[in-house]
């Protein structure tokens, strides 16, 4: 298969930008690259999930227009995702026929005893003895993604993609993984593999392809690079230090100070101060327990062990309304699904959190109210005809903007910021970053949660990296650079 | 200062136009209007009171459901709880011999409990509004046979009947506690943070929980009023009828659920208004007198109900479509 040229773009993004890609027979070929260098949206162009406004895709030596998934499979691609897509009350032999049902001959039944023979053959391909009549539900993660991988060849895919196949495999799980893998590339199989694991890709990629932006920035061979080389593609241009050195700084009182904080799975012994004044930033790879902390600290979810000092005195938060009022804003990484009220107006968005405190006894005072939402529409410069209009009419940015409004609105002393300008155009973000600095250095304390290095950098005082659940280091961000956070983030 | 433009009148004029429940209102005005050409008894000012206190009880029961609605809900237990209230409330004032106005009170905190424990079973288990009601609707239906043996409660005391006969002027007095009724559910949900809780929770329940609004609470709230309006409906019916039938509530959980659609309330939730439904529920009054009036065999009654359903969600989301543009 050989991509040339695909260029793609979002609203304020260059997803890809010129990408050539070129997969041969028998070779795994590794991608890699920080969250949003351009991955996902490799993949799903090559999966049919979105359209390349423009360049070409060639199977073999013929052009290939890939408008759908099925068409991707009908080519031989075949995907093993990250959210594995199989139907749990199903039994391993439906799922792996699913969409190409086993029928009798000249009739719409679906023949039982040919799908499981047929199921039983694929599985055997890969070398797993598994009962074809167990339910897909009752099997462990690992397992699920052979019989995805059964499913792909079942469907006579001659290119698999695997993206974050180990996020949550074992050591020994992966291992069985890569023997497969191996054997498939054996068999003259392409496979395309997206991985964080640097120690992974150079066990079993013949090559790896690095992606930074948008852009597609060199293809090596492995047996040619050393990971270290690879990072610091990965990171790219020399950067360059625009941070101020701001007046407020850590040093102001400690706000909040989590101990020992530790939540099963998510994330273990967290431990750190945040001070007045204070930017600390969370810096790590896409599952590293960022968010999921964050969460517990928030009350959303439960922690197992350790404890939370608000102002030195011990709390337990037990929910988001206590966070909040303690004083706790959290604007979550996801903005449609935790943030906005799409149909309501943004007056009504922003001051959600005010309620209780702009009610009289006459019910919500509706004055004192409008003005609230005038005055943050104003001060954070949120682009729009009226306070009145739905919010999900807004643009990413003016929506962020709205939120971070509620907060300010709201008079909070810790603000927690998870990917605060994801998908945010370049020049709201910009705007977003300023008044993020403004508010600390008028003495409110603020956690930033970022996967864009750049941005925890510029932003951040103090930043905390994790890895796998754990706080692997705080590096003060007036001397780290990229590489350094990048090295600590992949263990 | 004010950093937007002040709109102007066309603006609002426009804004009018773009509501649901405006255009709903057109409709039956305009139904009206041919009704009284076609049929010189419709708007006999008698004729208008049956109208009213006809749709009454499906508009009370209706803004109830209106409620849930918003909050992204869906009560199956309305007629029920309309039902089973009335019922009970019969056995007090008849069998216990409770004062009649006592019995009303319980009555209507019957219908508090049955509403409270849905949002219970809703919120603290975990379970589905559609099945839970359902269940419920189904039990309290079976406590009315169980008490009743199917036969009616006879010997309502006079003293309260004029609740559901009486009139203030032309209009019943059934219609006029639903007016009442309308009035306050849209100062509750324009102007407390109870109605904007509810309208939250029904445009995002997980962003509404982030902002601090006690989700559950508020949603136990929502299926305690409606268990309250429902009552308040079936109370309201055994006072009009002067006798406890078994059979009153029966039939008109889907017609409360019409006319919250009809007057704009959206299924998905966070979207819904209390005017709304009530024009909904006229415009289903209208619609079944209407068929009176000009003869129409009483069988096509629902065939009729269906189609304007139809219609009004057909016309609604071309409206919607034209406003987007």
């Amino acid at each position: 298969m050989v991509m040339r040229d695909i260029n793609k773009s979002f609203p304020g993004v260059k997803a890809l930008n010129h990408v050539n890609f070129q997969l041969d027979p028998g070779e795994i070929h590794a991608i890699v690259g920080e969250n949003g260098a351009g991955k996902s949206t490799l993949v799903s162009t090559i999966m049919g999930l979105i359209q390349p406004d423009s360049g070409d895709i060639y199977i073999g030596d013929v052009k290939a227009v890939i408008d759908s998934p099925s068409k991707a499979l009908s080519l031989g691609i075949g995907i093993v995702p990250q959210e594995l897509n199989l139907v749990p009350q199903f039994t391993i032999a439906e799922n792996i026929f699913l969409g190409s049902e086993i029928c009798k001959a000249g009739v719409p039944w679906i023949d039982g005893k040919a799908t499981q023979r047929e199921a039983a053959k694929y599985l055997d391909k890969i070398g797993v003895k598994l009962d074809v009549n167990l339910k897909v539900g009752d099997l462990s993660v690992a397992y699920q993604q052979l019989v995805q991988i059964a499913r792909a060849l079942a469907f006579g895919a001659e290119i698999l993609i695997l993206d974050e196949p180990t996020a949550c495999l074992t050591y020994h799980e992966a291992q069985i993984l890569f023997k497969i893998l191996d054997q498939l590339k054996e068999e003259g199989k392409s496979i395309v593999y997206i991985s964080h694991h640097m120690e992974e890709i150079k066990q079993i990629s013949s090559r790896v392809s690095v992606m930074r932006d948008g852009n597609l920035i060199a293809t090596l061979k492995m047996s040619d690079t050393t990971i270290d080389e690879i990072i610091n593609l990965m990171v790219g241009r020399a950067f360059t230090h625009q941070k101020k050195n701001r007046a407020a700084g850590p040093g102001g009182t400690c706000v909040l100070s989590v101990r020992h904080l530790t939540r099963q799975t998510e994330f273990r012994e967290i431990s750190f101060d945040l001070h007045e004044g204070q930017i600390l930033g969370i810096a790590g790879l896409v599952g590293a327990g960022r968010t999921e902390l964050v969460r517990a600290i928030f009350g959303e979810t439960k922690p197992d062990g350790g404890e939370i000092y608000w102002y030195g005195s011990k709390v337990s938060v037990k929910s988001p309304k206590y966070a909040i009022n303690l004083g706790i804003g959290y604007v979550s990484e996801e903005r449609r699904k935790f943030g906005i009220f799409p149909i309501s107006s943004i007056r009504e968005n922003i001051t959600m959190p005010l309620l209780s405190v702009l009610n009289r006894w006459t019910g919500i005072d509706q004055a004192s109210e409008k003005s609230i939402a005038a005055q943050f529409i104003q001060s954070l410069k949120i682009k729009t005809s009226s306070a009145e209009k739905e919010i999900r009419l807004l643009s990413g940015g003016n929506q962020q903007k709205a939120i971070l409004g509620r907060w300010l609105a709201k008079n909070v002393k810790v603000l927690i910021l998870d990917e605060p300008t994801r998908g945010i155009d370049l020049n709201a973000k910009a705007e977003i970053h300023e008044l993020i600095v403004k508010l600390a250095d008028d003495g409110l304390a603020v956690i930033v949660i970022s996967s864009e290095l750049e941005e925890v950098i510029n932003l951040s005082d103090q930043i905390m990296v994790m890895h796998q659940g754990a706080a692997k280091g705080f590096l003060n961000a007036q001397e780290t650079t990229q590489e350094e956070i990048l090295k600590v983030a992949l263990g | 200062m004010n950093p937007m433009p002040n709109e102007s009148g066309l603006r609002r004029f426009e804004k009018l136009f773009n509501n649901t429940e405006t255009g709903i209102f057109v409709v039956l005005l305009i139904m009206c209007i041919l009704l009284t050409i076609v049929s010189p008894n419709f708007a006999d000012p008698y004729n208008l009171g049956i109208i009213m206190r006809q749709f009454s009880f499906v508009a009370l029961i209706a803004l109830g459901q209106t409620l849930v609605l918003i909050s992204g809900g869906i009560d199956l237990s309305v007629g029920a709880i309309a039902g089973f209230s009335g019922i009970t409330t019969a056995i007090m004032m008849v069998n216990f011999g409770i004062n009649p106005y006592v019995s009303i009170v319980l009555g209507l905190l019957i219908g508090a409990t049955c509403g409270t424990l849905n949002g219970l079973f809703i919120t603290r288990l975990k379970l589905n509004p559609f099945i839970v009601t359902l269940a419920t609707g189904e039990i309290l239906v079976g406590l009315i046979l169980v008490f009743t043996k199917g036969w009616p409660i006879q010997g309502i005391p006079q003293s309260v009947l004029f609740f559901g006969q009486g009139f203030i002027g032309p209009i019943p007095l059934p219609a006029v506690i639903m007016i009442l009724v309308t009035i306050i559910l849209m100062y509750v949900l324009k102007k407390t943070p109870f109605g904007r809780h509810v309208y939250a929770i029904g445009g995002n329940e997980a962003a509404a929980r982030l902002v601090g609004i006690n989700v559950n609470k508020a949603k136990i709230g929502v299926y305690a009023l409606s268990g309250v309006f429902a009552s308040l409906a079936g109370i309201l019916m055994l006072l009009r009828l002067g006798a406890g039938q078994p059979e009153i509530g029966q039939g008109w959980l889907m017609p409360s659920i019409t006319a919250a659609i009809i007057g704009g309330t959206s299924l998905m939730g966070g979207q819904g208004k209390a005017i709304g439904t009530v024009i909904g529920a006229a415009l289903m009054g209208v619609l079944a007198n209407a068929i009176v009036l000009l003869s129409v065999s009483a069988y096509w009654e629902k065939v009729i109900i269906g189609a304007v359903v139809l219609l009004a969600i057909i016309l609604d989301q071309l409206r919607a479509r034209w406003k987007r543009v």
